[in-house]
């Protein structure tokens, strides 16, 4: 009897090792929050963040090269903008002293250089250089100058691994202005986002600014997010569906920053 | 075998190090996935899915640490299903052959894609076929050129 099972698993083998290794895979896929993947995942990180150092630094320098000679055009027209700018500065500090208004826009910020894209077909999390040591916690919010690109998903001691905006399960709450209507953003391709919870008699228009609507625990509210780029009315709903342009090339960023104090900002 | 070893540690160091020069849109090539059918179509499907699952497993873990098991499922799938044409090498002609090597890629992607893309797939089906089709002809692309360096049928 203990033969012939042999013999039939011996047949089959190659049938069983599948259906265990499906079976297993299931299982990390439905616990891959668990506390026992964790440490694997975190020694894993660090490795591949010493196999990537070189590289990365490499990297850096020739992209740090393409950008300078990029800012270098960029500061020339900032200077002649700066004119401009500092009068309406002065006008809006007579301005403030009239309201009385209290400045509310501070932001804790730790920059961060980007040390790994992970190895997916497509872009979902990104490893950046700075950890708990740093005051990094999970769930902090990482933007670029371009707005918002993800939050903090598992944090290291060195390192961190950012969930990005591309990723199909991230969302957002945010606001669009002028008309203040909320809405969940989550991503739909080629750096475009959908928002699809917002009634058709709100008036929203192609252009209108996206910021975070401060709704969640997890964004602060008035971070920008991207630009309404098209507005359509769903079927038999009573909500219209709006596309929302993000900025930031997502593939070909360098450095982030991740917002550490969310307290100060509110 | 110790070529396979050796072959396996370099698409590894690719994929892991290189994998952003190949990036288009952000949409990357997966080699491991080429690899492990290359593997699947010379040693079958019971080294074929042990390689895939344990490839899978570090590739998951070295994958930025989030949902490490569904690289381990693809994989599996391909090194099963590449496995079995391992004795169909001279029994298929030479078309069939390669279509089913393509549709092992196609179908594990779909798989891969389902469960990264479930939103798009039950509320824009239009916008996951291509997403699916995107980050699967890129690899599909690129097998097709390892074909002619190395064919399957030969490796």
């Amino acid at each position: 009897m203990v033969t012939k099972l042999l013999v039939i698993v011996q047949k089959n083998k190659h049938h069983l090792v599948f259906i265990l290794s499906v079976f297993l895979s299931l299982i990390i896929i439905y616990n891959s929050d668990s506390t026992s993947i964790k440490p694997f995942q975190h020694t894993i990180n660090n490795l591949s963040t010493i196999i990537n150092s070189p590289f990365t630094r490499l990297n850096l320098l020739i992209k740090t090269a393409q950008e300078n000679e990029r800012l270098q055009e960029r500061l020339v027209i900032l200077a002649l903008e700066k004119g401009t700018l500092l009068e309406y500065e002065m006008e809006n500090i007579r301005l403030k002293e009239m309201l009385d208004f209290k400045r509310a826009l501070k932001v804790e910020m730790i920059s961060a250089k980007v040390i790994n894209m992970g190895l997916n077909p497509n872009l979902l999390s990104m490893t950046v250089d700075v950890g708990s040591e740093a005051g990094v916690e999970k769930n902090d919010p990482v933007i670029t100058p371009s707005g918002i690109i993800g939050k903090v998903a598992n944090v290291n001691n060195q390192s961190s691994v950012v969930q990005l905006i591309s990723d199909p399960s991230f969302r957002i709450g945010v606001r669009f202005l002028p008309s203040g209507a909320t809405g969940i953003l989550r991503w739909r391709i080629n750096n475009v986002c959908d928002v699809r919870e917002v009634y058709k008699n709100t008036i929203i228009n192609v252009g209108d600014q996206v910021v975070t609507s401060g709704l969640s625990d997890i964004f602060p509210e008035g971070l920008h997010v991207g630009t309404v780029s098209s507005v359509a009315d769903a079927r038999n709903e009573f909500q219209k569906i709006v596309s929302v342009q993000i900025e930031e090339n997502l593939s070909s960023v360098i450095y982030v920053f991740i917002i550490v104090n969310e307290e100060l900002y509110r | 075998m110790k070529k396979y070893g050796i072959i396996l540690i370099i698409t590894f160091l690719i994929q892991i190090i290189f994998i952003n020069l190949f990036s288009i849109k952000g949409v990357r090539p997966d080699f491991l996935i080429i690899f492990v059918l290359y593997f699947a179509v010379n040693f079958g499907s019971f080294r074929g899915t042990i390689a895939g699952f344990t490839i899978g497993i570090l590739a998951g873990l070295f994958n930025s640490g989030l949902s490490i098991g569904i690289l381990p499922l693809i994989y599996s799938i391909v090194g099963y299903t590449g496995g079995i044409l391992k004795s169909q090498h001279y029994k298929m002609i030479p078309f069939y052959f390669n279509l089913s090597c393509f549709l092992i890629i196609i179908g594990s992607f779909f798989i891969y894609s389902y469960f990264y893309f479930d939103y798009l797939f039950y509320n824009d089906f239009n916008i996951f076929l291509f997403t699916w089709l995107k980050i699967t002809l890129y690899t599909v692309f690129i097998l097709t050129m390892f074909q002619f360096i190395i064919p399957l049928r030969k490796s």
